[in-house]
């Protein structure tokens, strides 16, 4: 072997080293994370235009052959399909209210303290293994760490990596994403979990389930106030299975109507105290 | 002039590299194909390798896959990894064959491609269930797995990276030099190219 391969093969195992090391550094701990964040802030505003010229550009084509149309029919369908089947579910569920006062009620005492911020989805997730996307507010807007994500439709995630004019989004059916949630119906308390990604199938799965708990498919699930991360009250999803595991423990799939695949704007629920703009 | 040479080189194909991520990120959630995307990035400096030394093979990959990494990844150094062997992968095996046979290369990138989408898999999901202390590390049957997201992955990237080979090879016969003569030890006068 001569000196030239010898040192070659060196430096490319210093390499497979390196870049291993950076796996279980940034698995291990988030001290790197500022950095990395800053070398990618200046990618990230080119990244905002590109992604609004593809948004603009997949609307156009659909323009040119004349889908518009049918999707904004389809799109309007759908929503009433939705409102239905919420009515439907709030009639079987509180018979005396009107639903539409209702949820105009229930979103008044969801967000109240919050400050209601629209962002824009700029960045998905380019490899499809994390159920993530970059939106376009950061600290300068008051989203931290923790800020929590909705879309009319319900709870989408929490930010996870604030940067000054973006963060980063960990959506609630990631693998690595757990909230306690309570029954809607009955006010019981369970664990929802992401699940996980490998065949295009992130769903949400709960478990946790208390014994007594009566839990039926179709009751709705909402955000609990424990741990004070997630507002209470926000819809997570609907139940659409109850099975047995293995060790004899009850868990439910749940199903959310937000449809993670294609988000383009979602709201961002920055508390009132933390809204004003830091201009630090 | 050789290393400016090699700078502005190192600069085309960063500038590849960022350009074809920002269109991969911008434009291709609209052209999935039975939920797959292809990585653009990743077939990019694939193809580049093949005519590339190791060394540098390895490096593009390196420093592509970190880019990758900091712009979109979570985790830093997981795509740094795969893209460095993947790239060193690529150069060992079709370097010398693609010197000599311009299209031998081509039946060697499906193996090598699916061997990639299963390296990302198995690393991504080790990462997912190490970081959540532990699980199993496939939820669905692999056979399932396999067809579901692997096999539509590999072809999503391997029609990419055939498209690019092409452009490759264009670029490759566009830049042939022309004839030379130039002496050998035996002093006879010989034409290359010819």
């Amino acid at each position: 072997m001569t000196r030239k391969r010898k040192i070659v093969i060196f430096i490319l195992i210093l390499l497979t080293v390196a870049a291993a090391a950076l796996v279980v550094i940034s698995t291990s701990s988030d001290r790197l994370d500022g950095f990395f964040r800053a070398l990618g802030t200046p990618v990230r505003a080119i990244q905002r235009g590109i992604t609004k010229l593809g948004d603009n550009w997949g609307k156009k084509a659909s323009v040119r052959r004349e889908y518009d149309a049918v999707q904004e029919e389809i799109e309007r369908l759908t929503r009433e399909n939705e409102e239905l089947r919420q009515k439907e579910r709030e009639f079987n569920q509180i018979k005396a209210e009107n639903e539409e006062l209702r949820r105009l009620l229930e979103m008044r005492d969801r967000t109240e303290g919050y400050e209601l911020l629209q962002a824009a989805v700029i960045t998905r997730d380019v490899t499809d293994w994390f159920n993530e996307f970059t939106i376009d507010l950061g600290t300068r807007d008051g989203v931290v760490n923790g800020t929590v994500v909705i879309t009319s439709y319900g709870l989408v995630g929490i930010v996870y990596n604030a940067g000054s004019s973006s963060a980063k989004v960990r959506c609630i059916i990631d693998e690595q994403s757990e909230l306690m949630c309570r029954i809607q119906r009955n006010d019981e308390l369970l664990r929802v979990r992401g699940t996980s990604n490998e065949n295009f199938t992130a769903g949400l799965k709960a478990d946790r389930i208390a014994k007594t708990a009566a839990l039926y498919v179709g009751d709705v699930i909402v955000t609990a106030n424990s741990g004070g991360v997630y507002p209470p009250g926000i819809v997570v999803g609907v139940v659409t299975e109850v099975g047995v595991d293995e060790d004899g423990n009850r868990f439910a799939t749940v199903s959310s109507d937000v449809n993670f695949t294609s988000l383009t704007t979602v709201t961002v629920m920055v508390p009132k105290t933390a809204a004003e703009p830091d201009n630090k | 002039m050789k290393w400016r040479g090699r700078i502005i080189k190192g600069a085309l194909i960063a500038a590849g590299v960022v350009l074809l991520g920002l269109i991969q990120a911008g434009f291709f959630d609209r052209l999935k194909i039975m939920n797959c995307k292809p990585e653009l990035v990743l077939c990019f400096v694939a193809i580049l390798a093949v005519r590339a030394h190791s060394l540098r093979a390895g490096l593009t990959g390196f420093l592509a896959g970190l880019y990758i990494d900091i712009v979109y990844g979570r985790y830093v150094g997981i795509y740094a990894l795969l893209y460095l062997v993947f790239c060193v992968i690529v150069s060992l095996s079709l370097r010398r064959l693609t010197d000599k046979y311009k299209w031998a290369g081509l039946p060697l990138l499906p193996p090598l491609f699916l061997l990639y989408e299963m390296g990302e898999s198995l690393l991504v999901r080790f990462v997912a269930v190490y970081v959540a202390g532990g699980g199993p590390l496939y939820h669905y049957p692999y056979a399932e797995h396999f067809r579901v997201r692997i096999l539509p992955g590999a072809a999503y990237n391997l029609a990419v990276a055939v498209l690019f080979y092409l452009i490759l090879l264009l670029v490759v016969l566009i830049r042939r030099p022309k004839p030379a003569i130039r002496y050998r030890r035996d002093k006879d006068i010989v034409i290359d190219n010819a």
